[in-house]
């Protein structure tokens, strides 16, 4: 347990006085990408906002590196964790702003960026593959590219943990896999990531661990192809599974349940 | 140098001579005429009862700088509360804060009429109350953009009549009533516009501060606090500012509308939404502003002089009306 990047031991938690998440065990290791996949309604996003602190949590314990959530100050878990909601706003600003956001937690009182915070920046461009649309207007860009935009800002966080809710929602099958590899790539480049997907081939293909959840509890924790050989996908979702292999991976689609 | 950049120190740079010209404008135009020569010759000897001097220093100097002070501060508290809010509808005026600022002066104005000092305050912690009243609601209920609008002019209208019971219980006490309704610079005095001006410095200089945290806070509650941004705590700071500002204003200058509407949008229409910029732009055309619109008021009509109140109302009801019907959801951000 001391790779755990991310733990949660007995977390309930939900909004007002609901509880969504029914005393939830989690552990994600260090260079993983471990993917929430469950029903709408599940708890997966409340899972992800309570790991990241945003959402207080009744009971349990959360630990990141090895520290308990709770006793994180707010600019010291930003340099740890980073997280990229569902819901966010777009303003008339540029993608080069939109990524220097990112620095935020290290900006000093008077909020100016170092030549040190431009290189993270310049970094995170360059990654996300926004560094040509620097000045453009994020209210200018398709889908797709402020997904980017966002992904960039993340980047320039600088955390060894990532999470992303849904970052393929609302997107064409191209970006969708734009978007996967890079997360890919992040890993490569030692970042933990837990993200929520809707896609389940997705899912298979990009995770390292997918953890089905359902009515506010993990299932299980697996690697995709143990999740899928299991058959808890298909009977979550009430979906029938098909696997076919090619020389260099598993293809992975569903169909109705018959 | 970038073109973003570049647009950004134009507009900057026009502003400021555009404020030159109407500081010019103010001191030098009104019901009586100055003369320049008669007044720099009273000045350079110190003639302190010579009739140039007395208007320049007395009348002409306060009504001027109570322009400035007025229209930077209102002009920024729109920006504000406009980003706190992600409401391109929201203003003082317009969400009630002017009339809460304005019932809690005329307030301390009518009970202790020998505390001048006392206006301001009470005028911030009245537009303070306001505020946090609407944002209460915006954030517990999930009032639409449209409610909020329409709950300010219920508040408003409760305030109005709190105002118009002061006047009548305190006819002699109430600071120039029917002026500070409508909102005027006129009958202004240094000493009336002292304490509202440190105030109103106070609140410029924090909200300057402010400009990099608004931008982060106007990427939604989530990604603010994802990024370590104490949100509830920065929200309270900004609106606090925003009533600062709004209440010192009102304090002296009355209920002026639409300035803190008009002045953000023009500058996010050419800059942007980066308040870095927005802020200290919207308090140079936010001065220009209530400088202009003060100057029309005293020789469109002349030699009768309308308030600048009024003529903001005529600038500001068309304005808010195109907002309205420009059918989007008001909306800063999508």
């Amino acid at each position: 347990m001391t790779d755990a990047v991310l733990s949660l031991q007995g977390v309930c938690a939900g909004y007002g006085t609901k509880n969504i998440l029914q005393s939830v065990d989690l552990c994600v290791k260090e260079n993983e990408i471990l993917t929430l996949a469950g029903p709408n309604g599940c708890g997966k996003s409340t899972l992800l906002k309570t790991a990241a602190g945003l959402l207080p949590h009744t009971s349990g314990k959360i630990y990141i590196k090895g520290k308990v959530l709770a006793d994180y100050a707010p600019k010291e878990l930003a340099k740890i964790a980073a997280i990229l909601p569902q819901s966010r706003s777009v303003p008339g600003i540029r993608v080069e702003q939109l990524a220097l956001h990112g620095r935020f937690p290290y900006l000093g009182m008077m909020r100016r960026p170092s030549r040190g915070d431009w290189e993270k920046v310049e970094e995170a461009m360059e990654l996300a593959g926004v560094a040509a649309m620097r000045d453009r207007d994020l209210r200018t860009l398709s889908g797709g590219e402020r997904q980017k935009a966002y992904l960039a800002m993340a980047i320039a966080q600088d955390t060894p943990l990532l999470f992303l809710d849904e970052p393929t929602t609302y997107l064409d099958i191209g970006k969708q896999f734009e978007i996967l590899e890079m997360v890919q790539l992040l890993q490569s480049r030692g970042k933990t990531i837990v993200m929520v997907l809707h896609d389940l081939a997705h899912a298979l293909t990009y995770s390292t661990q997918i953890a089905v959840m359902q009515q506010g509890a993990i299932l299980s924790v697996q690697p995709p192809k143990e999740v899928f050989s299991s058959g808890l996908l298909q009977s979550v979702f009430h979906v029938t599974g098909h696997c076919t292999q090619t020389e260099t991976q598993n293809i992975y689609y569903f169909t109705p349940e018959k | 140098m970038k073109s973003w950049r570049r647009k950004g120190i134009y507009f900057a740079v026009c502003l400021c001579i555009l404020l030159v010209l109407a500081i010019c404008l103010s001191l030098f135009t009104g019901s009586s005429s100055l003369s320049m020569t008669q007044l720099l010759e009273q000045l350079r000897t110190s003639d302190t009862t010579g009739t140039a001097y007395r208007i320049f220093v007395y009348v002409r100097l306060p009504r001027t700088l109570a322009a400035i002070a007025a229209g930077a501060a209102l002009a920024v508290s729109g920006a504000i509360i406009q980003a706190v809010l992600n409401n391109s509808l929201a203003s003082p005026n317009i969400i009630g804060v002017n009339s809460g600022a304005g019932f809690c002066a005329l307030l301390a104005a009518s009970l202790f009429p020998a505390a001048t000092m006392l206006v301001p305050v009470a005028a911030f912690f009245g537009a303070l109350a306001t505020s946090l009243f609407i944002y209460a609601l915006a954030a517990k209920t999930g009032a639409s953009r449209m409610t909020l609008v329409l709950a300010g002019v219920a508040i408003g209208s409760i305030l109005s009549a709190g105002m118009d019971v002061l006047m009548i219980l305190f006819p002699d006490d109430v600071i120039g009533a029917t002026g500070f309704l409508v909102g005027s610079f006129s009958g202004v005095t240094m000493t009336g516009l002292q304490p509202a001006a440190i105030l109103i410095a106070i609140g410029l200089v924090l909200a300057l501060v402010c400009g990099y945290d608004l931008n982060v806070l106007a990427l939604g509650e989530e990604i603010a606090s994802g990024l370590g941004m104490r949100v509830a705590r920065m929200r309270f700071v900004l609106i606090a500012i925003s009533a600062l500002l709004a209440g010192a204003a009102v304090s002296f200058a009355g209920l002026l509308g639409f300035i803190g509407l008009m002045v953000p949008h023009i500058c996010r229409r050419f800059l942007g939404a980066d308040n870095r910029v927005v802020l200290p732009c919207a308090m140079l055309l936010g001065a220009i502003f209530a400088l202009v619109c003060d100057a029309l008021g005293k020789f469109l009509f002349a030699p009768f002089e309308i308030p600048v109140g009024i003529l903001l109302a005529l600038l500001g009801g068309p304005f808010f009306l195109f907002l309205l019907l420009k059918g989007g959801r008001g909306r800063m951000y999508d």
